[in-house]
């Protein structure tokens, strides 16, 4: 503690009592004056000043301001049940493989595709299928 | 906690509640992702200190480096009130106005660990799982901010002294 300070009665106890008695509702020259050079006191005053610092009180409209924005938000999606999801999705994938996989014993002599409307049917197969996934995926999801 | 966070954050409470209304859509937005792996005050307060960093980001650096000192800082407006009663020199409101200026002349790291640690209570350890830092760094924080923030207290509260004796 510095000797710059002007009451001599003011002792580092009696201030450091008062400031942890509560919130500071002021402080006098001696004070002040003492604060400015005893670190052990002005720690505990800023203790205290952080301590009561209150919160800005809401604007009386703030809930209904926040409501609005988040129902102007766009809905997040999710799947609804992601076991059911990921079997049938893998089941169109399998499918498709499969499409592919046939390609060459269809157009093949054996090949159960009527030469000329193998590249429609396989064709047609698989947009179907891409029309089929992307509608079942639409109705899947939804909001969370 | 969301509003006096990101007052003493931020060091203004002119747009805290533009601040707090983006934390709360934040919040709404991270729910999907949100395991529950922390708990739920642990990821507000994540949320908490990306939207002040944000705004310190936003704001102009000259803005949180105001000085009692520098003519433009109008902190002599703001004590204003002190010259009525000449033998009580401040009230709390005026120590919570130096405090503030004081705070945001902190960096980032050790503003946010004394609001965090000194405010809001929370441990040392919650305050490392928070900023991603370990242990050792938030006590260095904490214990450098504090000397500092002591250091321009007692300069502002010397120089409001004098300036009030002057005026006396």
């Amino acid at each position: 503690m510095s000797e710059d300070i002007r009451d001599p009665q003011l002792t580092c106890a009696a201030l450091q009592s008062l400031l942890r008695s509560g919130p500071v509702v002021a402080l006098s020259r001696e004070q002040l004056a003492h604060l400015t050079a005893c670190d052990a006191c002005t720690d505990v005053m800023i203790q205290g000043a952080l301590a009561a610092q209150t919160a800005p009180v809401a604007g009386p409209d703030f809930t209904s301001r926040v409501c609005a924005s988040l129902a102007a938000e766009p809905l997040p999606r999710v799947p609804q049940n992601r076991r059911v999801s990921g079997v049938l999705v893998s089941l169109m994938l399998l499918l498709a493989m499969i499409c592919f996989a046939s390609v060459a014993f269809a157009f093949s002599p054996k090949g159960w595709v009527p030469s000329g409307m193998a590249g429609l049917i396989v064709a047609g197969m698989l947009l179907a299928e891409v029309i089929s996934l992307a509608l079942w995926l639409d109705t899947h999801y939804s909001a969370g | 906690m969301v509003f006096r966070s990101l007052a003493s954050l931020v060091g203004s409470r002119e747009h805290v509640e533009d601040l707090a209304q983006e934390v709360f859509i934040r919040l709404y937005r991270g729910m999907q992702q949100f395991r529950g792996d922390s708990l739920l005050t642990t990821y507000l307060y994540r949320i908490i200190l990306n939207v002040a960093r944000d705004e310190w980001k936003r704001r102009r650096p000259e803005q949180f480096n105001t000085s009692l000192s520098e003519p433009d800082a109008h902190w002599d407006d703001r004590l204003a009130s002190v010259e009525r009663n000449p033998e009580q020199l401040f009230s709390g409101q005026q120590l919570g106005t130096l405090l503030a200026a004081s705070l945001a002349e902190l960096s980032e790291p050790e503003r946010t660990t004394i609001v965090l640690f000194h405010q809001e209570e929370c441990t040392y350890e919650q305050i490392a799982h928070l900023l991603n830092l370990p242990v050792g760094t938030v006590r260095t924080h904490l214990h450098r901010g504090r000397q500092k923030l002591k250091k321009l207290m007692q300069n502002r509260m010397e120089l409001c002294q004098k300036t009030f004796a002057t005026r006396n």
